[in-house]
């Protein structure tokens, strides 16, 4: 009896061909984009999209083209966090035959979200089926399908650089890999606490070990806070008896980029759309951020 | 996933589809040795993995996607923004062996190794779509109880298309006479 591989055809569907032709439109639509960053951590709430929209910002303000997606399909903020209103945004299929155009944020930072295909702020993202039961297994694959039509059908046109803004964990770091043979590298973000360190470690064995993705290196957010008034730093987490995060980086092989203090305009202008890196530039966190944006230029160059 | 007929040792042709039926399809596949058939039917959740996976079975569809069409097509709030969702006529090509095997029983599009021409593409796509749902009055249903499960689907789905060509907006018992004098049932 014949097997599955003495038939050459899969019966009419051509998955294969299906799934190269994805492929080439995607190769196509990021042909205009230079270089393209993963931006992830291991525990959620260390302040990754808040650092992805200031880097962003930092290399904006030095002439850099820079877009965003947001890859939190189910936790977006990235829109919010760069000054986008969500009615300014408009999805009409028909105007748009060749991609939809990005949602322009603050200095000019061209943005998708899934935030931008909501109603308002606290409507969920659900999908259409016919039943929801079981959907765990079909959710991931849908997420997925979301994000490759977010790389493709987003109109990018020329850019330096493209973030793209992981959610927390580590399972959606081998989806964009897997989309973006082309990946640059990725950023590692932790703060300095024990457990957020524990799991990240976890992101930096997958990226590294698993995914052979070039990382870029690991940035410590949070690490002290730095005082508005008078830019004294101090400390925010209780750091004894901790691994400091540059030795981890070390014993890990990769590169420590620096660390960026606590500074609560951060949360403030995010929370109002409005540019840190512009507003409050000469701050030690703007200045660290900087700092950061440069190693990440020297890497990649 | 390919069909083998064991009796010719031959794979099986996609013959023709039906559906969908409450998000379920009905894939008619054919020994093109013996000439033997079979039917595979989908469950709802089967059917939403081939569209969460954005491929289409049968092969790609005669005409360029629209930007962001899955994700359009399936996003529930989409219709609560007042952003229409890819209407059915832009996602069908024009009327297919779909139809003609729906209304007539006719036997399909022979399913080819080389690709496109698979009417389920544009079935799943319509699956989804949330299309107008025809109604379906007590009597008329509990007639198609009658019918071996089977092939309900199929049949179903033949009546409401009949229907719709009618201009009917429920299926009465009538309506069922009717068609199964069209079907020659």
């Amino acid at each position: 009896m014949k097997r599955y591989k003495d038939f050459a055809s899969d019966g009419g569907s051509n998955i294969v061909g299906q799934v190269v032709d994805q492929q080439t439109r995607l190769r196509s639509r990021l042909a205009s984009v230079k270089h393209t960053v993963a931006v992830m951590s291991g525990k959620g709430g260390v302040g990754k999209s808040a650092v992805t929209v200031n880097l962003a910002s930092a290399l904006s303000l030095q002439g850099y083209r820079l877009g965003i997606l947001d890859a939190d399909i189910n936790g977006p903020s990235i829109a919010k966090m760069t000054g986008i209103q969500r009615s300014a945004f408009s999805i009409q299929h028909s105007a748009f035959k060749n991609g939809l155009p990005p949602a322009i944020g603050f200095l000019g930072l061209r943005v998708i979200s899934m935030d931008l295909f909501l109603p308002d702020e606290k409507t969920p993202v659900t999908w259409d089926a016919p039943t929801q039961k079981e959907a765990y297994v079909w959710r991931g694959t849908m997420e997925m399908t979301t994000l490759r039509e977010f790389l493709t059908d987003t109109e990018w046109g020329d850019l330096d650089y493209l973030l793209i803004d992981l959610p927390p964990g580590t399972d959606r770091l081998p989806n964009i890999a897997g989309l973006l043979p082309q990946l640059s590298g990725t950023l590692i973000l932790t703060i300095p606490s024990e457990v957020s360190q524990a799991v990240v470690k976890k992101s930096i064995t997958l990226a590294k070990e698993h995914l052979k993705t070039p990382v870029i290196g690991l940035i410590e957010n949070m690490k002290g806070y730095a005082c508005p008034h008078c830019g004294n730093i101090g400390e925010l987490f209780h750091s004894s008896g901790i691994l400091a995060c540059e030795e981890m980086a070390k014993n890990l092989g990769i590169p420590y980029l620096g660390s960026i203090p606590f500074d609560p305009r951060i949360s403030l202008t995010t929370d109002v759309g409005k540019p840190f890196m512009s507003e409050f530039g000469d701050s030690p966190a703007a200045k660290a951020i900087i700092e950061i944006a440069e190693k990440i230029k020297t890497f990649i160059l | 996933m390919k069909f083998l007929c064991v009796s010719c040792d031959e794979q099986m042709k996609l013959k023709e589809t039906q559906g969908p039926d409450e998000g379920s399809f009905t894939i008619v596949f054919r020994c093109p040795k013996c000439e033997r058939e079979f039917a595979l039917l989908t469950n709802p959740m089967e059917t939403q993995v081939v569209r969460a996976l954005d491929i289409k079975i049968g092969g790609s569809p005669n005409r360029a996607a629209e930007p962001m069409e899955a994700t359009r097509t399936f996003l529930t709030p989409l219709s609560q923004k007042g952003e229409p969702k890819i209407p059915n006529s832009e996602l069908q090509t024009p009327k297919s062996t779909e139809s003609a095997s729906l209304a007539g029983g006719q036997a399909g599009k022979e399913g080819s190794a080389s690709g496109p021409g698979c009417p389920f593409t544009e079935i799943v796509n319509e699956a989804f779509q949330k299309s107008e749902q025809m109604v379906w009055v007590k009597e008329a249903e509990e007639r198609m109880g009658k019918i071996p499960e089977a092939v309900r689907p199929m049949a179903k789905m033949g009546i409401e298309h009949y229907a719709r060509e009618k201009g009917y907006k429920e299926i009465t018992l009538q309506v069922l006479e009717e068609a199964k004098g069209k079907f020659g049932m």
